[in-house]
């Protein structure tokens, strides 16, 4: 009690004084705080050494003594009485009054909260006696000296072979640069001379790399560029030039940007390149190919910094003579990759950023602009690389963790090298503060009988897994600090997740053998649930396999996204539409409790509700035991339809603002004296703006009707994704083979009308009259993307490992 | 080209061809020069917005008709930008505030500040006062709302509103009292068929009256969706005549496929085809209250008597589900979920029941 309330207190003090004095404390407390303890702690543990050192003594030393004036001694004292209430009141006093000077206050609460603090302090150290050894055989030699650098910069790859991503893409990066600088691509012979370079040079002034964070997008940039020996001149948002500027720096950021795309974007002058080169001829200096880089980008969510941005891009791209550079941009979406573990909706607002927001559309459809996409790397790459930076890292083979362990690390990085790398080097030099802190937090956690299960469980777990994972003879031991050192491993648990659901097993279930006989015990000895009373009886269920308590916690994916993977699957291990409908109910319950606009989105507790209703409501519809028909377990349709949503209301809203533009036109013709004309083509009358839902609804599916009929343009051709596709029977592949024979006479009906276009659904081809007298780019159309949704939305089992590359 | 809808859209109070009595009020309002806030009200497709123009019309002249599109940035107090289209001429300006959501009421308040503060420049015009038109009025924000009632106390000198919406239930009552109330009903059958009849007398043809009935039938009472079903089937068959399909749009086709399959077969499996229509749909911007209320329709009309209230009974429940809830999907679905399992109860009772 009494460390607790100070401790909350002491969080409301001024930072400096708390932080100066914990730092004296634990560092009184604590002596001199082992080497790989300062090695490990991130910047947070830093803080308050440096800070110690910084501040002398003394100022610790004068807060004790001022502790005798009067104002501070009757703090001190509600402090030291520490009950609950007197705590408030000091608070409120604290709310009330100015504060005063941060040394007093300081002094109330210092002594009791050093106490806390040198005891975790005190646990690590205890703990690390037993795991000293094994540390140490992990420390690797060459550490010691570089340990202010990442591994990730120490051992980027020197050759492109050793580049990760995969050699077609490398190749194409690599054919762009020299297309663009050389003017003639990587693998060709060199043109004969007199040809024109710059006739391809002058399309390829843009390359947009995306891609998710970590798949070697600059490293193969930097690389690549090194080989072919071109000077880059990279954009970085100015940390330097804050500090050369003086601090006051007026000029915002997109002008600098601007400056400096005008100031690299031709070489410099010769005169200068005499005065510095030592190089044999200047004109070889001159005609050294340069290159802008840019990897940080302004800030693009400000509409004026982005318009600014996009215009001084496009008049890149615009202006371009023979001596100009190209542009090669770097941009990770976070958003694009599809993870799992994402929540949808960040997912949506990180995906927002796409290239139409980066680059504008000018550019972006314009001739000069060449995206190029990296994706996820697969295992088997993060293995490769992984062990190069091994090798180069530690010389001695013992000295390297086992080779499945990086396997491990690499499956579980989701395709990140970087944050893999990342772990690496943190496992081989932490390995054992991370053990250490482990320790604690078991301890403080699970100080029941329990100990033993949580790890052992979760380690079954694993090893029942099928796939790649199973494979892998990892000590349950080193799982755990793995788990703690990447703490990356969900998505490979969200099938997992999802079998424990879907499959509902339940005590005495026909085929139990094959499940773990702890667990079978352990809830065989929970006491027998109460019988039901007679009208409740229809939903008696023998004991779940699944406990709560242990599953929730495993769900890698947020509540929200965890009931669309369920929504999507669930259906198929339901025998009787009833237990569909039962799960439905709860799964919208659940959905009704976490909106997002009301007031229990604030509330993490409506939540965890939300998800125990989703889980649980779905045990207790599926039917049990529940039939193995080799089920599959589908990505949500839903990110893939709230996508295209999202793209048909962009659509919507320029058909809304041509709708709008056609009637001003016409109405201005009447507002000059023009007269109502009877004519084939007489003009509209403006009726004022049309709203949404009619447009949706209403006016475009009519317009889009008429135009198929008349072939005559009503709608611009960004329209084009509004219209329906037919409605197909159902023939995706799994609705054919369950359809029984009494359903074929329907099933051809279906069929004829999703070919001919008697019943008015007639497919739209892309042949028809549009009206194009509208800037914008014709979209994809509408049947097409709909192929490609299908193929998206591919079967999972196989998605998340094996299919990258 | 124009769709018939906009070409033959009344331009003048005269030329109106129902509610004859509402277009003589409106016409001696606009003379009296005491010109009230007005807010219109009445179903989709009734004739309000082509009111409120020829009221406009009567009030300022053909002047009103010289249009420009402007694109109005509003910035949020979080200093978020926001794009609102505005049509306007020299008397009136036109605009949709709920179309930026929560931000309307910022919307709004410059508008409306802007208009006001602005005298009327053109000594030739009929009016002191500018007219606001918004649409939509009954999707503002409550915040929105409250904004509007102040500015249209304070300045009265110089602006009147027209307020455009569906129903007034959604509009707080200050606004109400402080309008005058001007409910456009729906045309009835007879006031549709003169105008069917109006239109095909000016593109020169006759409208053959067993067409004219299934039109009506179709778009009951909204005169927008008669004259495009109109107009797509006199494409479809110029000649009008015989047993011809109404051209529907799409999607209420598709809805009534829907339902279809669903009245076909209760299984999961076709739950699941089910759910990729409805995707499909809802992914085509279909707002998916009005995706329920079709298949519920259509299903009520399927069904025998004795299942009508318990469809229409989960279609309410669902769609208040739906409005409280953020994911649509899972509430249509949950819908049609609870519609196959009463449906196919009833049935095997109702087998069971002539077996025995």
């Amino acid at each position: 009690m009494v460390s607790s309330s100070s401790s909350s207190s002491s969080s409301k003090n001024p930072k400096k004084s708390s932080s100066s004095s914990k730092s004296s404390s634990s560092a009184i407390n604590n002596g001199i705080p082992s080497a790989p303890t300062r090695k490990m702690s991130s910047m947070s543990s830093f803080q308050p050494t440096l800070n110690f050192k910084a501040t002398p003594k003394p100022v610790t030393s004068s807060v004790q003594s001022q502790s005798s004036t009067p104002t501070s001694s009757t703090s001190t004292s509600t402090s030291a009485s520490s009950s609950s209430s007197s705590t408030s009141r000091a608070e409120e006093d604290r709310k009330l009054m100015p504060p005063p000077p941060p040394g007093v206050k300081a002094k109330s609460v210092q002594s009791p909260s050093s106490d806390p603090k040198g005891k975790k302090r005190e646990i690590i150290v205890i703990d690390d006696d037993d795991d000293e050894e094994e540390a140490r055989r992990f420390q690797p030699d060459s550490v010691e000296a570089d340990t202010a650098q990442m591994w990730t910069e120490l051992y980027a790859p020197n050759n492109e072979n050793e580049l990760a991503p995969g050699k077609a893409r490398i190749t194409k990066v690599k054919n762009w640069l020299h297309e663009s600088l050389f003017g003639y691509p990587f693998d060709s012979p060199p043109p004969p001379r007199g040809f024109n370079v710059d006739k391809l040079r002058k399309y390829k002034r843009i390359l947009f790399l995306t891609g998710p964070a970590g798949t070697g997008k600059t490293t193969t940039m930097r690389l690549l560029c090194e080989s072919l020996g071109v000077e880059v001149m990279e954009w970085g948002e100015g940390v330097k030039e804050w500090s050369l500027g003086g601090g006051i720096d007026r000029e915002s950021s997109i002008s600098k940007f601007n400056t400096f795309i005008s100031r690299h974007s031709f070489p410099s002058l010769s005169m200068s390149t005499q005065s510095t080169s030592t190089q044999s001829s200047p004109s070889l200096t001159a005609s050294k190919p340069r290159l802008i880089l840019l990897t940080s980008l302004p800030n693009l969510s400000h509409q004026s910094t982005r318009e600014s941005f996009h215009s001084s891009l496009l008049t890149f791209c615009q202006t371009f003579t023979s001596l100009s550079c190209p542009m090669v941009i770097v941009h990770s979406d976070a958003g694009s990759g599809g993870r799992a573990e994402e929540s949808w909706m960040e997912r949506e607002r990180g995906g927002r950023e796409g290239a139409l927001e980066v680059l504008g559309r000018d550019v972006r459809d314009g001739p000069w602009c060449q995206e190029i996409d990296f994706l996820p790397l697969a295992p088997t790459f993060l293995n490769k690389a992984l062990m190069r930076v091994l090798q180069t890292a530690i010389p001695k083979a013992v000295n390297r963790p086992s080779h499945s362990t990086v396997q491990l690390i690499a499956l579980s990085s989701n395709g990140d090298l970087r944050s893999a790398i990342n772990s690496l080097q943190l496992l081989c030099q932490g390995r054992k503060e991370v053990k250490g802190k482990k320790r604690k937090i078991r301890d403080g956690e699970e100080e029941d009988a329990d100990i033993e299960l949580g790890p052992k469980k979760r380690g079954s777990g694993k090893g029942s897994r099928g796939g790649k994972g199973a494979k892998l003879d990892v000590s349950k031991d080193l799982r755990a600090v793995l788990d703690a050192v990447t703490r990356k491993e969900q998505s490979l648990n969200l099938f997992h997740a999802l079998g424990k659901v879907f499959y509902n097993k339940r005590l005495d279930d026909p085929k139990i053998e094959d499940e773990d006989e702890e667990l079978l015990q352990r809830i065989r000895r929970l006491p027998p649930d109460e019988p039901l009373p007679p009208h409740l009886r229809e939903f008696k269920r023998r004991k779940s396999l699944v406990q709560m308590e242990a599953f929730i916690p495993t769900i890698p994916v947020d509540a929200s996204s965890f009931a669309l993977w369920i929504h999507q699957s669930f259906p198929n291990y339901c025998q009787e539409i009833e237990q569909v409908s039962l799960g439905l109910d709860e799964l919208c319950a659940a959905d009704i409790m976490r909106t997002d606009d009301d007031i229990w989105q604030s509330s993490t507790q409506a939540i965890s509700y939300a998800l125990h209703l989703t889980v649980r409501g779905t045990l207790m519809a599926l039917p049990s035991p529940v039939p193995r028909k080799s089920q599959k377990v589908t990505k949500p349709q839903f990110f893939e339809s709230f996508r295209l949503e999202r793209d048909n209301t962009s659509a919507l809203d320029h058909v809304a603002g041509y709708i709008t533009k056609k009637g001003v036109m016409a109405s201005d013709t009447y507002a000059d004296g023009g007269s109502r004309d009877d004519s084939e083509d007489g003009l509209g009358v403006w009726g004022g703006m049309v709203n949404k839902r009619v447009l949706a609804g209403e006016l475009v599916p009519m317009m889009v009707k008429l135009q198929t009929l008349s072939r005559k343009p009503f709608l611009p051709s960004s329209a084009q994704p509004l219209s329906l596709p037919p409605y197909n029977a159902f023939s995706d592949s799994r609705g054919i083979a369950e359809l029984t024979a009494k359903d074929e006479p329907e099933q051809d009906e279906y069929d004829s009308t999703a070919g001919g276009g008697d019943d008015g659904l007639g497919s739209i081809s892309s042949t028809q009259a549009w009206d194009d007298d509208d800037t914008l780019i014709i979209t994809e159309n509408g049947e097409g993307r709909d192929a490609k949704a299908k193929d998206e939305e591919d079967w999972l089992m196989n998605d998340d490992i094996d299919d990258w590359d | 080209m124009s769709l018939w809808v906009d070409k033959y859209r009344p331009r003048s109070l005269d030329e109106l061809h129902y509610h004859p009595e509402l277009s003589s009020r409106l016409r001696s309002l606009a003379a009296s020069g005491d010109f009230p806030h007005i807010l219109f009200y009445g179903p989709s497709g009734a004739g309000k917005k082509t009111r409120i123009m020829c009221t406009l019309r009567e009030l300022y002249g053909p002047g009103v008709e010289k249009l420009r599109i402007d694109q109005r940035v509003f910035v949020t107090p979080s200093n978020r930008k926001l794009d609102v289209n505005v049509v306007q001429s020299n008397y009136h300006i036109e605009l949709t505030p709920s179309d930026v959501g929560m931000y309307d009421r910022v919307v709004i308040q410059d508008i409306l500040k802007e208009i006001a503060q602005t005298q009327q420049v053109d000594l030739n015009a009929k009016q002191r006062f500018k007219v606001v038109i918004i649409n939509e009025a009954d999707a503002l924000s409550r915040d929105a709302q409250a904004a509007l009632r102040r500015t249209m106390e304070k300045y009265m000198n110089n602006m009147r509103l027209i307020l455009c919406a569906n129903s007034t239930s959604k509009i707080i009552a200050p606004i109400r009292s402080r309008c005058l109330l001007v409910r456009v009903a729906a045309p009835t059958d007879d006031e549709m068929s003169k105008v069917l009849h109006h239109v095909a007398k000016k593109e020169r043809f006759a409208l053959p009256s067993p067409a004219a009935q299934s039109i009506l039938s179709t778009s009951q009472g909204n005169l927008r969706k008669a004259l495009l079903v109109f107009e797509a089937m006199k494409m479809q068959r110029p000649d009008l005549n015989g047993d011809i399909e109404v051209a529907k749009p799409d999607w209420e086709t598709y809805c009534s496929k829907v339902a279809d399959a669903i009245i076909q077969e209760q299984s999961a499996q076709r739950l699941l085809d089910v759910r990729g229509k409805i995707y499909e749909l809802l992914s085509h911007c279909i707002p998916p209250t009005v995706v329920l209320k079709t298949i519920a329709d259509r299903i009520v009309d399927k069904v025998d008597d004795a299942l009508k209230p318990q469809i229409i009974h989960w279609a309410a429940h669902y769609e208040l589900r739906m409005r409280m809830g953020s994911k649509k999907i899972f509430h249509l679905e949950a819908f049609i979920a609870k519609v196959m399992t009463v449906y196919k109860q009833f049935n095997m009772i109702g087998y069971t029941e002539d077996y025995e």
